[in-house]
């Protein structure tokens, strides 16, 4: 299930990469960050990408969320090819299709919590679905909180409600990188736990960068990088496959 | 430290580049207003050199009035000839004359225009020179400065209609004539008459202006001009050539010194919104390298050091920018005078006058204010604890608002007490009070303003949610979230607005009063005839020959021609008078007399108004004292009083007018038509009259009205086109503020674009908190204006001045400093929505 998938499964696939390269700066600076890899992310999955640092993780998740540019090579998000698309219409692509989390500074200090959450939807000037909303605001489990500033919340709940507002629009595909990185464990868990359940109950598909076995363990499938290439994979990973797994790469 | 300091400026290259623009203008203005003086002054002096190198002495007649000149008898000329020692002596006529061009209008107006006298064979006497062609020699020709035949294309041989006393002539140019090196000074235009001409056109039969003299080389100067002395009667003076010039130029500073000041008061505002700038760019960069400064304190740095530091930046880039700015100043002074060059008005050549005072003088202004604006940054820089460097904690965080409101408010208090003293109870040193209170004021509301700045802010910004959504909110949101930054910003356009509301305020207020007074007290005139030209009444007027010729049609019932001058009361200070043909008076000018005979005032009296005969304790009977140009101080028995408004105060007779000023113009005509004779048609009367006089304009009382309200308003053109600066710079500051706040905002913008905002939207959503920070200094200075306008108007109550309300102007001002705002934010709002994702959401 690696770069070998066939077109035929391309609509189970969510977003894809064909020949992905990147490379920073030109001449005796250049830095290839992706060598040429190909990956595909089924709907409905959650996937963790894991790799040494300096893998070129980040820099898959920016060119296929259509923050940043391949070199050469393509991304799809659905059908759509976003090396054709112009500042404009990607920018209505990740409003429309893509949700984020980042490692910190998710949240707008000017905005409440709800506010926060409905960020994308209402930039889009979109009412958010009444029901969807009430079941992703049960879900992140803020309760009274939701009226308050992201100053006002703790790190753990401040990243629950980027994880919410990432879910709230129903995108094609979240993007997290690093989400819990931040995090102490209990939090981590919490934030982790409530991903792996939008997952499951709600159709939703992930990919998250993680340094973290535990927080890999939460997801479907691991994609293991190494210098810009997809070197590994495994399937309902638990924390000992994954650490045996990454004994196995890094040796 | 100074390294550090210069390294500091060179990384924030960009936003003090900004401040510095606030800083070079601001000096530009002050630099370029006194090179411009000064070159004026110098060019003057030398050319009264010039003139006065071939005289030895002058004879005039004594008199305390700079603008007047007290005819001299052709007797004395003659005495003066036969003085010993006297090698040649001459008289010079003066008085007015303006030219008529090919199209029928007058030329000058603005500008003086003077007629002289030639003296054939006394050249060296005389200011003029020929610069081609021949002087006058006969009754029917003239000779015209270079400058302003070259304006109007004169030719040699052509014939001109000239403006006179006496009426309107036609005459031949003969001739072009200079002044020294110079083809024409300042766009005054001469006529030059031969002797007899001039003695009947200038309606001053043998009278001289002027005597100049030289000697023969047998006596020493002193000694001359004390047997000139000797034989000269009371009321007449004999001084060198140099202390003439020194009167001259004296008279010439003291006019330019009017000019000299009030540009820089308007230089002033332009400095004082600048500072605010300065205050809050340094603020902002501060707060922006609060953890360089804490890192600095963390190995050691005192802070001293660190205070140090910013005020070493802050000299650095004062020094930088008013260097910049004196430069800029004399290159502005340049374009002016290019523009006078382009204009035909006669700007002085040669070089700019740029004297040490000027550079020291802007030095020092741009390095004061910023100095000055970056002290208070300085000490928060200072205050920054070096835990700072470590914790993510903000420090430093906003002080007591208590002792900022307690702070602000008692210097508010005390701004106001001092505009009360100056308006309302100090007689002397107004302007001064009212400046001083009106800044005093303008700090204490820019430090209250904070403390309101968010909650006005959102009232403001209320209706942005509804029509763009979650870009309004943020829009909204981020116009207050710094409320001292955001006040600091407004409060820069606010003294621009409140200063232009102000002078909006009271030139609506002298429009509604002037009507009033003209439906009131003019209420049965028919027609006014008045100067074209909105200038300097002792110089342009009426000629006497109208109203001689109009009280000959048989469609005029009553002509009132009617005199302005100056005269000094007790104090030495200088007021307003007019003169009225007292057998009319009461036909145009509904007064009420209260006691009295206005046809007293034909005996000399004075009839006064009855509030300023009551200030001066007087009544019919009692004497003012009163200096006159011409005759000196006398004792006026006050003959009448009235009252009314719309004249003068004091009001005196035709007849002693003329013994008592040199003025031979009318100041107005008024007309009123014979029973029975419609206004059109006794209008095509008074017009065919007027025909030769294009230089006077004829209008019913409607018409005179706009006329009167349209020279307020080229008034407050000129006032608003000096006050541009100010507004400029204030504007300079919003864009500087939000350039260094989307610096800051950099993570957040790139967020917002991450989860889909558009750069359209980042755009409008830095534009709409730019417009916020305009709207809300733009209303404080509003109501700061209309304050302090009302308090104006209230204290000029007395002078008939009545509070009028311009709010169609005062509303466009607002929507002007909004679009103003949306100017500000085209290059932050540029840069914003440019923000790149990526190097925006990486974590540090
Ligand atoms: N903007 C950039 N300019 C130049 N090189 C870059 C840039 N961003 C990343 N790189 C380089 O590309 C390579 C991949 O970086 P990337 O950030 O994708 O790694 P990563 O796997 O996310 O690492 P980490 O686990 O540390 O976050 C690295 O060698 C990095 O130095
Ligand atoms: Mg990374």
């Amino acid at each position: 299930m690696t770069a070998g998938m066939s077109t035929a499964s391309t609509l189970q696939t969510a977003a894809r990469v064909r020949d992905g390269v990147k490379v920073y700066g030109t001449g005796h600076a250049a830095v290839t960050a992706l060598a040429g890899l190909s990956v595909d992310f089924q709907r409905g999955e959650f996937t963790a990408i894991m790799g040494p640092s300096g893998s070129g993780k980040s820099t898959l998740l920016h060119c296929v969320a259509g923050l940043d540019e391949l070199t050469s090579g393509s991304v799809f998000i659905g059908e759509t090819e976003l090396g054709l698309l112009k500042d404009r219409d990607l920018t209505l692509l990740r409003r429309e299709k893509v949700g984020f989390i980042f490692q910190a500074f998710n949240l707008i200090p000017t905005l409440s919590a709800a506010e926060n959450i409905t960020l994308p939807l209402d930039i889009a000037g979109r009412k958010p679905d009444d029901a969807w909303y009430r079941t992703v605001v049960d879900t992140v489990g803020l309760g009274d909180r939701l009226t308050h500033r992201p100053t006002e919340l703790s790190g753990g709940q401040q990243q629950r409600v980027a994880a919410a507002r990432a879910l709230v629009s129903r995108p094609e595909i979240i993007f997290a990188d690093e989400p819990s990185g931040n995090l102490d464990s209990t939090s981590a868990g919490e934030l982790l736990g409530f991903m792996e359940q939008a997952v499951k109950d709600l159709g939703q598909t992930i990919v998250m960068v993680t340094h973290d076995p535990v927080a890999a363990s939460y997801a479907d499938r691991i994609v293991f990088l190494a210098d810009g290439e997809v070197v590994g994979e495994l399937r309902d990973p638990t924390q000992d496959s994954v650490l045996d797994k990454m004994k196995q790469l890094g040796g | 430290m100074l390294k550090l300091a210069w390294k500091g400026v060179l990384a924030h290259k960009l936003r003090l580049g900004l401040t510095a623009i606030a800083i070079v203008l601001g000096v530009a203005f002050v630099s370029g207003t006194l090179v411009f003086t000064d070159t004026l002054d110098r060019a003057f002096s030398s050319l009264f050199d010039e003139i006065n190198a071939t005289v030895d002495l002058y004879v005039r007649g004594e008199t305390e009035f700079s603008n007047e000149v007290v005819p001299i008898p052709a007797e004395i000329l003659d005495d003066v000839k036969e003085v010993p020692g006297i090698g040649n002596a001459a008289g010079t006529v003066q008085g007015f004359a303006q030219f008529i061009d090919a199209a029928g209008d007058p030329v000058g107006g603005q500008a003086p225009t003077f007629g002289f006298s030639w003296v054939p064979g006394a050249e060296d006497l005389s200011v003029l020179t020929i610069k081609e062609g021949r002087p006058p020699a006969a009754s029917d020709e003239v000779m015209v400065d270079a400058g302003t035949a070259a304006m109007n294309d004169f030719t040699i041989g052509q014939e001109v209609d000239v403006i006179l006393v006496t009426g309107t002539e036609r005459f031949e140019i003969v001739g072009f004539a200079g002044f020294g090196e110079e083809d024409n000074i300042l766009g005054a235009t001469i006529a030059i008459f031969d002797e007899p001409t001039a003695f009947r056109v200038f309606d001053s039969p043998g009278e001289y202006a002027s005597i100049s003299a030289v000697g023969d080389g047998s006596v020493a100067l002193e000694t001359l001009v004390d047997r000139v002395n000797d034989i000269l009667p009371d009321g007449f003076e004999a001084v060198t050539a140099e202390t003439q010039g020194e009167d001259d130029q004296a008279e010439f500073q003291e006019a330019i010194g009017f000019l000299n000041t009030a540009l820089l008061v308007f230089a002033g505002i332009a400095v004082l919104v600048g500072g605010f700038i300065i205050y809050n760019t340094f603020s902002i960069i501060i707060a922006q390298r609060m953890k360089e400064m804490a890192l600095l304190r963390a190995v050691g740095a005192t802070n001293r050091q660190v205070t140090r530091m910013v005020v070493v930046e802050a000299v650095l880039v004062g020094l930088v920018a008013s260097a910049i700015g004196v430069v800029a100043g004399v290159g502005l002074t340049w374009l002016i005078r290019s523009g006078f060059d382009a204009a035909g008005v006669g700007f002085p050549q040669g070089p700019l006058t740029i004297r040490p005072n000027t550079v020291i003088v802007g030095m020092i202004v741009g390095l004061a204010v910023t100095l000055f604006s970056a002290v208070i940054p300085a000490r928060q820089a200072a205050r920054i604890p070096p835990v700072a460097a470590i914790s993510e904690a903000t420090v430093g965080g906003p002080r007591s608002l208590r002792v900022r409101a307690i702070a602000a408010s008692v210097l508010t208090i005390i701004g106001a007490l001092v505009l009360f003293l100056g308006l309302f109870v100090a007689g002397s040193n107004v302007l001064q009070l009212v400046g001083l209170g009106a800044v005093i004021v303008f700090f204490g509301i820019a430090g209250l303003s904070p403390l309101i700045a968010r909650r006005t802010a959102r009232i403001i910004g209320a209706p942005l949610p509804a029509m763009y959504g979650v870009t309004g909110t943020l829009a909204r949101e981020n116009s207050v979230r710094r409320p001292r930054r955001t006040a600091a910003t407004a409060s820069a356009l606010m003294i621009g607005v409140a200063v232009v509301s102000v002078v909006a305020i009271l030139a609506s207020s002298i429009k509604q009063s002037i009507t009033e007074q003209i439906t009131q007290n003019f209420g049965t005139v028919d027609f006014q005839i008045q100067s074209s030209a909105f200038a300097d009444p002792s110089l342009v007027g009426v000629s006497p020959a109208v109203s001689e010729e109009l009280a000959t049609l048989p469609e005029v019932a009553v002509v009132s021609p009617m005199r302005f001058g100056l005269w000094k009361n007790e104090d030495d200070s200088e007021r307003q008078l007019i003169s009225v043909d007292p057998a009319t008076l009461e036909s145009v000018f509904v007064a009420e007399v209260q006691a009295g005979q206005v046809a007293d005032l034909a005996t000399g009296g004075v009839m006064l108004q009855a509030d300023t005969a009551e200030d001066l304790e007087v009544g019919i009977g009692d004497t003012v004292t009163m200096q006159f140009p011409l005759t000196g101080t006398e004792q006026v028995p006050v003959v009448a009083t009235f009252t009314g408004e719309g004249l003068s105060a004091y009001l005196i007779g035709n007849e002693s007018f003329s013994e008592r000023f040199s003025q031979k113009l009318d100041f107005m005509v008024f007309v009123n038509l014979a029973d029975g004779v419609a206004q059109d048609q006794g209008r095509a009367a008074v017009e065919a009259v007027l025909e030769p006089y294009p230089n006077v304009e004829l209008s019913n009382q409607a018409e005179f009205i706009e006329n009167q309200k349209a020279q307020i308003d080229i008034l407050l053109t000129v006032i608003n086109a000096l006050l541009l600066l100010a507004i400029l710079i204030a504007l300079l500051g919003i864009a500087n503020t939000l350039a260094l706040s989307i610096f800051e905002r950099k993570r957040e913008l790139g967020l917002l674009r991450a989860v889909g905002m558009t750069r359209r939207q980042v755009r409008r959503m830095i534009r709409w908190e730019a417009v916020i920070t305009a709207l809300y200094g733009a209303l404080l200075g509003l109501v700061l204006g209309i304050a302090l306008g009302w308090a104006v108007v209230s204290a000029l109550s007395d002078e008939g001045l009545s509070f009028g309300f311009p709010y169609q102007l005062l509303i466009t001002y607002v929507i002007a400093a909004a679009i103003g705002g949306v100017v500000a934010s085209v290059w932050p709002s540029f840069r914003g929505a440019r923000t790149n994702v990526l190097e925006a959401i990486s974590y540090e």
